[in-house]
C-alpha cells in the first residue's frame, strides 16, 4: 500500500475517534474538527518521515492537542460562537445527555479532562498517557484520581471493571 | 445513559471531508513556506532546513507535546516574522458610532434596532484601521473605480466620486450627481472607468400595482455630465438592476420581461433572455419568473440571478410555496443561455453571482450559506471552506483585485459581524476588521476592495 493510501486510510478510520476525543476536551465540533484536520494536514506535510513514527495515531492525537493549545485565542472564541450559527454542514446528532456529559467534563481543569478523555475514551493506559502528554506517570494518576472523583457519578459503569 | 461511554455512539457522527482537500492545503502551505523562505533571505532558509532535519531524527516519531512542562520552540519564535504584504485597500461602511478604530463599543440593540448613519472605513494590512470619511451622512454602496484610482459611492441618494490617493485616502469629492429619483441598486463603474451608471425609475411611486413605470439607465462622466443610455418601461412590482459590458459600450438591463442589452448608440434593446410563458389566467404577474443582478464578465457572458415563485398548491397565491434562484449564463455572442445552480435561498435581496476580475470565475453563495466558486474553464464549482472557521455561514462575497481572494461579511452569534478575506486556493481566511456590531446591516455592497 503506498504511503498516501495508508494514510487516507488511517484518516478515514481514525478520523472520527479523534474527533470525539478532541471534542470531549474542548467541548465544541468545529475546533475539535480543525483540531484533527490540522493534525493530518501536518501529517500529510511530513511526507517520507511519517511513515518513520511508530503510532500514527497517537501522533495525530498529539497534534490535535497541541493545535488545540495552540489555537490563537480569539480564533476560538470566534469558532465557539460560530457553531450557533445555522451551518452549512450537517451537525451531528449531539442529544442532551451528551451536552451532559460534555459539560460535566467541562468542570475538570484542561490538565484534568485532557487525562480523563485519554483514559477513557482514547482507552490509553497511564504510561502511555504519559508518554503523550510528556509528563511523569504519577502526575497522570494524580490528575486521573481528581478527575475521577468529580466525575464519580458518569465513571461508576467503568469503575467495577476498571482499576488504574 | 448518562456516562462517559455514551458519548462513543457520536464517533461515526463525525464524518471526515474529502482527503484530497487536505492535500491540496498541505500542498500550498508547503508551496507557501518555500516562497516565504526564498523572500525572507538565508536566514530564513536555514530554520526551514533545519526543520526538515528535525522530522527525520530517527526516534523522534511524534510531536512534543505542547503546555509548560515540555516548551518546544518553533520556528514562529526562532525566527522574525514575516513582513507584511500589503494586498491592497478595503473600503467598508460601518455605523460611525463604532469610532475611527472601529473599536468603540456599541451593542447589538443600538446597532440593530437603533440605526445610525453609516461612514467610510479602510482597512489595509499592517496598518489600523481607520474612518476615512466621516460625515455622518450615511454613505452606502462603495465602489473603487477599476482603476482603483477613485472611490464612488451613494451619500443619501447623492452620487459621490472621489480621488483616492497613494495612502488610500479619499480627497475632496471630484463629482456629485443627484439622480432624478434614488437610485434602485448601486451606482456601477464603467470598466473604462470614464463613467459611473445607475438606473432610476420615473413616474408616479403610487402607481397601482400591475401597472408600469418608466425606468433609465443613466451614465455620469467625471466631469459630472449626466446622461441616460436607456429607456424603457417596467412593471412597478420588479426592481431593475443593469451591468455595464466589458468594453463600456452597452449595458445590460432587467425588466419582468426579460435580461436585455442596448448600445450607447441608441439602437433598438435586443432581448438575451426571456421567462418561459406561463399560464397567464391562473398565475399573478408576481409569480413569473424573473431576472435580476445581472453581471458582465470581462470574457464576454452574462451571469444572472432567475427567481421562480411556485406554489404549493394550484390556483393559491396566498398558500405556501417554494422560492427558487437560479444562476443563468448567457452568451450574447452566442445566445447561448446556460442554468448554473439552483438555490432554495438567497438571503440578501439582490445578491447574485461575481465575476472574478478576468472574468474566469464565478463566485456566489449557496443554499448552505457555503461560498462557491466555478471555474468557467473546467466547468467545475469548488465549495469553500474557510479555516479555521468551517461552520461559518456567509450572506455575500465579493473578489479582491487580484482574483485571488473573496471578501465577505460574515457574522457570530454575541460578537456581531467581521470582514473575512478567503483566499480561494484553500489557505486559511483573515479577518480584516475587529468583531464589530458596527457593520451590522452591511452588505458586500458596501464593501469594495482596491488594488492601490
Amino acid at each position: 500500500m503506498s504511503r498516501s493510501a495508508a494514510l487516507q486510510e488511517l484518516y478515514e478510520a481514525s478520523y472520527g475517534r479523534l474527533v470525539l476525543q478532541m471534542f470531549a476536551i474542548c467541548g465544541d465540533v468545529a475546533e475539535a474538527e480543525d483540531a484533527v484536520q490540522e493534525a493530518f494536514v501536518k501529517a500529510i506535510g511530513q511526507g517520507r518521515a511519517f511513515d518513520q513514527v511508530r503510532k500514527p495515531e497517537a501522533w495525530l492525537r498529539t497534534a490535535a492537542l497541541n493545535h488545540q493549545r495552540n489555537s490563537w485565542r480569539h480564533a476560538k472564541v470566534v469558532r465557539r460562537f460560530a457553531t450557533t450559527v445555522p451551518g452549512p454542514q450537517s451537525s451531528p446528532e449531539v442529544g442532551p445527555d451528551h451536552v451532559a456529559v460534555v459539560q460535566a467534563l467541562a468542570g475538570l481543569d484542561r490538565d484534568q479532562r485532557t487525562v480523563v478523555v485519554l483514559r477513557y475514551l482514547a482507552d490509553l493506559s497511564t504510561t502511555e498517557i504519559a508518554h503523550e502528554l510528556g509528563v511523569p506517570e504519577g502526575t497522570v494518576k494524580s490528575r486521573l484520581s481528581r478527575g475521577r472523583e468529580r466525575l464519580a457519578p458518569m465513571l461508576e459503569e467503568r469503575e467495577e471493571t476498571d482499576h488504574v | 445513559m448518562s456516562s462517559l461511554d455514551s458519548l462513543r455512539e457520536l464517533t461515526g457522527e463525525f464524518r471526515p471531508p474529502a482527503y484530497d482537500d487536505l492535500v491540496a492545503v498541505s500542498r500550498t502551505r508547503r508551496q507557501r513556506s518555500v516562497m516565504t523562505a526564498a523572500a525572507t533571505g538565508v536566514a530564513a532558509v536555514v530554520v526551514v532546513i533545519v526543520g526538515t532535519l528535525a522530522v527525520t531524527r530517527p526516534g523522534d516519531d511524534a510531536p512534543q507535546p505542547a503546555g509548560p512542562t515540555t516548551p518546544t520552540p518553533t520556528s514562529d519564535l526562532s525566527s522574525p516574522p514575516p513582513p507584511v504584504q500589503a494586498d491592497g485597500s478595503i473600503y467598508f461602511v460601518a455605523d460611525h458610532r463604532g469610532g475611527d478604530a472601529l473599536t468603540d463599543p456599541l451593542s447589538f440593540e443600538q446597532a440593530e434596532f437603533h440605526r445610525k448613519p453609516w461612514d467610510i472605513y479602510l482597512s489595509r494590512r499592517g496598518e489600523p484601521i481607520r474612518r476615512v470619511v466621516r460625515t455622518e451622512a450615511g454613505e452606502s454602496c462603495l465602489q473603487v473605480s477599476p482603476d482603483g484610482n477613485r472611490l464612488a459611492y451613494l451619500e443619501g441618494s447623492t452620487i459621490v466620486v472621489v480621488p483616492l490617493d497613494a495612502a488610500g485616502d479619499p480627497g475632496a469629492p471630484q463629482v456629485r450627481a443627484e439622480p432624478p429619483t434614488p437610485p434602485t441598486g448601486c451606482p456601477q463603474w464603467a470598466p473604462d472607468g470614464r463613467s459611473v451608471g445607475y438606473v432610476a425609475l420615473l413616474g408616479d411611486p403610487e402607481t397601482p400595482l400591475y401597472s408600469t413605470r418608466p425606468g433609465e439607465v443613466h451614465a455620469v462622466s467625471l466631469d459630472g455630465d449626466d446622461r441616460v443610455i436607456a429607456s424603457f418601461d417596467t412593471q412597478i412590482w420588479h426592481t431593475p438592476d443593469f451591468a455595464w459590458s466589458p468594453d463600456s459600450d452597452a449595458v445590460v438591463y432587467t425588466t419582468e420581461s426579460g435580461l436585455w442589452r442596448v448600445s450607447r448608440g441608441g439602437e433598438e434593446p435586443e432581448l438575451l433572455w426571456a421567462p418561459a410563458p406561463g399560464d397567464a389566467s391562473q398565475e399573478l404577474p408576481m409569480a413569473f419568473d424573473r431576472p435580476s443582478s445581472p453581471t458582465w464578465s470581462r470574457a464576454g457572458e452574462i451571469a444572472f440571478v432567475v427567481y421562480t415563485s411556485t406554489p404549493d398548491e394550484a390556483n393559491n397565491p396566498y398558500g405556501t410555496g417554494t422560492d427558487t434562484y437560479t444562476i443563468h449564463l448567457v452568451d450574447p455572442r452566442t445566445d447561448r443561455v446556460a442554468k448554473l445552480e439552483s438555490f432554495a435561498r438567497i438571503i440578501a435581496d439582490g445578491q447574485g453571482a461575481q465575476w472574478s476580475p478576468d472574468g474566469s470565475r464565478l463566485a456566489f453563495i449557496g443554499p448552505d450559506g457555503q461560498i462557491r466558486v466555478h471555474d468557467r474553464a473546467t466547468g467545475r464549482t469548488t465549495i469553500l471552506t474557510p479555516r479555521p472557521r468551517p461552520r461559518a455561514t456567509f450572506y455575500e462575497v465579493g473578489w479582491a483585485p487580484d482574483g485571488e481572494q473573496l471578501i465577505a461579511v460574515q457574522y457570530a452569534e454575541k460578537l456581531g459581524y467581521a470582514l473575512d478575506s478567503i483566499p480561494i486556493d484553500g489557505s486559511p481566511s483573515e479577518l480584516r476588521t475587529p468583531w464589530t456590531w458596527a457593520l451590522d446591516w452591511v452588505g458586500v455592497d458596501g464593501v469594495t476592495w482596491g488594488s492601490r
